[in-house]
């Protein structure tokens, strides 16, 4: 069981990972933008941050940048794809702190993969992990 | 059209995963949060809603796909990948288009 703090503004996309992480037993609280999202990392105590990368109120890249600096807990990006994705993004997200990306639409079982590979790992997924 | 308008696969895979009741959520919140973001548009004024068209096609896009509404998602991704490029009377156009599949959509799932 493990603390994860979601962050997504799509309120259906939230649901449905909420519920699949609750599922598989583990804590979960949520924000819908990423300034909220850094003021509660700030308080800590997460082990896992999943984050979409399109926020209504702040870039994505710049978040995790920001919430890599803020804990030590691994951060799952999403990512729907598409045209605002640059093409170098993995490379920037891997950089600026994201330990895996999960395009979507994901399912439950792919969700939870990485995600219990993650927890598992304590930090920084291996390379591979990069999908 | 050459995909489907309705894969009740997609669907019932959900429902399996999530259960039904957080599926109908979802479901529901999908319908809201979609509408809301179209009304907001309003009348589009070219580039000045670009980025907000760009966002809901984003998100739309794949939200219609994890419920198997795979028209929708396609009229969405074309939609983003497009925005910048259309003149305002094509997005409006296109908007329109959105909103009818939506609603052909809303439909599907008793």
């Amino acid at each position: 069981v493990a603390k994860i703090f979601v962050i997504d503004d799509d309120p259906a996309y939230r649901t449905l990972v909420v519920r699949a992480l609750e599922r598989m037993s583990h804590q979960v609280e949520t924000a819908v933008g990423g300034a909220k999202a850094l003021r509660c990392l700030a308080e800590g105590g997460f082990e896992l941050i999943v984050t979409d990368i399109f926020m209504p109120d702040m870039d994505g890249l710049a978040f995790i940048g920001k919430a890599a600096e803020l804990t030590k807990a691994p951060i799952l990006a999403i990512s729907g794809g598409g045209t605002q994705i640059s093409t170098d993004f993995l490379k920037h997200a891997r950089t600026l702190g994201a330990a895996a990306v999960l395009h979507k639409p994901f399912s439950s079982v792919e969700l939870g993969n990485i995600v219990t590979g993650l927890l598992a790992g304590g930090g920084m997924a291996p390379p591979e992990m990069f999908a | 059209v050459t995909e489907a308008i309705y894969d009740p696969a997609r669907f019932a895979s959900l429902v399996h995963d999530v259960g039904e009741e957080t599926s109908r959520t979802a479901l529901r919140l999908f319908f809201a949060d979609t509408e809301a973001r179209l009304g907001c548009l309003g009348h589009v004024d070219g580039a000045a809603d670009a980025k907000g068209i760009q966002r809901l096609a984003h998100t739309v896009k794949s939200s219609a796909a994890t419920f198997g509404f795979d028209h929708l998602s396609s009229l969405a991704r074309k939609l983003e990948h497009d925005t910048a490029h259309l003149a305002s009377s094509d997005l409006a156009a296109r908007i329109t288009e959105l909103r009818s599949a939506l609603v052909t959509v809303r439909t599907l799932i008793p």
